[in-house]
């Protein structure tokens, strides 16, 4: 959207009902494009898309090279809860890679940013993250090997110390253990988890194209001592037999 | 007050693991929130009776950790100096707990078989050093801390106080003009934007462009604590209604590990071992919330509401 010409102090907002949560967008981005003059704003999550329901937050993003951290706010608008993350347009190559791994809390990140409806961008700032999580995007599908020897490395090692007895955290590990089989599972099927919606949806998408996957995970939920066996069995279904010594 | 109300607290150590520096008192407080888990029919007037004495305990185990999320904070200014279209808010180190019996007036009369349902407002102050203050309330300054969670203007509070008091209401605007300047002065309410919405503006723009960082750590344990805590009784509510949906139940133990984990940062992981060890031993999923519940209720109350409930977060420096 680069070239675009943006009002003053404008904004768009998404098409469709003028309804609560628009007014308390509009509201909140009036503030912001005041204040940010330069700063890309944009609107996130079920506001975004028109799938919001009265009890919905409302998700925005900005995205301004003035600031010198980044944070997460949070307040209400116009009575809606609301939730501001505050980005810098750059990235530098660490979180280049845990982008790409869509992992931890950066997933939620990286898909407020690729789903968002750019309600003003004067600067640009908002096209170019977009225009990144493109290129990672991409990258995720191309470099899907590597990033999945990234994800066997996690399991692995949550693996060989669950084996140990994993002490008080067991919980813990059996839960990074569990993030990495889908996380490695969904960069094998070449799938792209951009969403919440699809997030929530993986276990069923699981069920529909690995029966076997399914069940054991099925097993291993809710996580209790008992879930280490069934976990250890997915981890080799998704990334093979550990390697001697492990 | 739970020997009048035949409850009896039988206090045991044994239990409690002792890493965690936990102060001399945690026995007892263990010993009483089991009591209120004891018997269902006389839960409710126990809990009640003990509310305030919990809620100053809970905060003091939180104490380093809020004190470290405000450092830095501005410090109130006299409210007189502040325009008239000035927003005014609960300092982030006030709580207030309304209990619905008369507890003092219970315990102050042996002739009282049970307490008056006459209900009072405290506060629990916690100052940036030294011990925390309890004060009981009248009901002025209670309604104006208590409307103080999200910003308001003094032409707001006298028309939300003369809603309820039928006076004439250029003596109710002197009236609250008058308390919040004493509020103000105490360090108990702040000069605030006037909204909400303008308060996280002025925030950000606090925060945000500085080249100096803010106090980062204690600040962010505190910021994702309120958040988790904010989506875990969600997650709770749709696990239980999943009946075996394997994502809801999966959502719910991620939210439960991050908690585990925000609490060992904060060390504060063995204050609450019982509930957090009872969640990931529970056989099903309304076992694993029973254990839960009462740890979401003391997060919720230590952490505070309104503008202060989600401490902004430091999501990379």
């Amino acid at each position: 959207m680069t070239g675009a010409t943006w009002p003053a102090r404008g904004f768009r907002l998404p098409r469709g009902s003028r309804d609560a949560h628009t007014a308390a967008a509009a509201a909140m981005l009036h503030r912001l494009a005041g204040s940010f003059p330069d700063a890309g704003l944009g609107i996130a999550g079920s506001v975004a898309t028109g799938t919001h329901g009265p009890a919905s937050d409302l998700d925005l993003v900005v995205v301004d090279a003035s600031f010198r951290r980044e944070m997460q706010f949070a307040t209400v608008s116009e009575g809606i809860r609301t939730a501001i993350v505050c980005l810098r347009p750059d990235l530098d190559a660490e979180r280049e890679k845990r982008w790409m791994l869509g992992a931890g809390g950066d997933a939620v990140i990286v898909s407020m940013v690729r789903g968002a409806f750019v309600a003003r961008d004067p600067a640009g700032h908002f096209d170019s993250m977009q225009r990144t999580v493109a290129r990672l995007d991409a990258a995720r599908r191309t470099r899907s090997d590597e990033l999945v020897d990234l994800w066997r490395e996690h399991a692995f090692t949550a693996m060989r110390m669950l084996r140990s007895g994993g002490g008080a955290g067991v919980e813990h590990l059996q839960l990074e253990l569990f993030a990495a089989i889908v996380g490695g599972w969904v960069l094998r099927q070449g799938l792209v988890v951009d969403t919440r919606r699809t997030d929530e949806q993986m276990l069923d998408t699981i069920a529909g194209r690995d029966a076997p996957l399914s069940a054991l995970l099925r097993e291993a939920v809710p996580l209790t001592r008992a879930s280490t066996a069934p976990l250890l069995q997915a981890a080799g279904h998704v990334f093979g037999p550990a390697p001697p010594g492990e | 007050v739970f020997g009048r109300l035949g409850a009896a607290v039988r206090v045991s150590g044994g239990e409690i693991p002792q890493d965690g520096g936990l102060p001399d008192a945690h026995p007892t407080y263990r010993a009483v929130v089991t009591a209120l888990q004891s018997d269902p029919g006389t839960a409710p007037l126990l809990a009640d009776a003990s509310l305030l004495d919990r809620a100053a305990y809970e905060l003091g185990l939180f104490s380093r950790l809020l004190r470290g999320a405000m450092a830095g904070e501005p410090s109130s200014g006299p409210a007189s100096s502040e325009p008239a279209e000035t927003g005014f808010a609960t300092a982030p180190s006030v709580r207030l707990v309304h209990t619905r019996w008369d507890w003092d007036g219970f315990v102050a009369d042996a002739t009282l078989a049970a307490p008056l349902e006459r209900g009072a407002a405290w506060m629990l102050h916690l100052p940036p050093s030294g011990p925390l203050h309890v004060r009981r309330l009248h009901p002025l300054p209670a309604l104006l801390l208590e409307a103080g969670a999200y910003p308001f203007t003094r032409a707001a509070a006298a028309a939300a106080v003369a809603e309820r008091v039928d006076d004439d209401p250029a003596r109710i605007a002197a009236l609250v003009e008058s308390q919040v300047n004493e509020l103000c002065a105490a360090g108990l309410l702040r000069p605030s934007a006037p909204t909400a919405a303008d308060h996280a503006v002025s925030e950000m723009r606090r925060l945000l462009l500085p080249d100096e960082a803010p106090s980062s750590g204690a600040r962010t344990i505190v910021g994702l604590l309120s958040r988790t805590v904010h989506h875990m009784r969600e997650h709770a509510e749709e696990a239980l209604r999943a009946a075996g949906g394997a994502y809801p139940v999966h959502r719910l133990d991620v939210s439960v590990g991050r908690l585990d984990q925000l609490l060992i940062s904060a060390r504060l992981r063995s204050a609450f071992a019982a509930e957090l060890d009872g969640y990931w031993a529970g056989a099903d999923v309304p076992a694993r919330v029973a254990a839960l519940s009462p740890l979401i209720d003391v997060l919720r109350r230590a952490l505070g509401g309104g503008v202060h409930a989600f401490h902004p977060y430091l999501i990379s420096p």
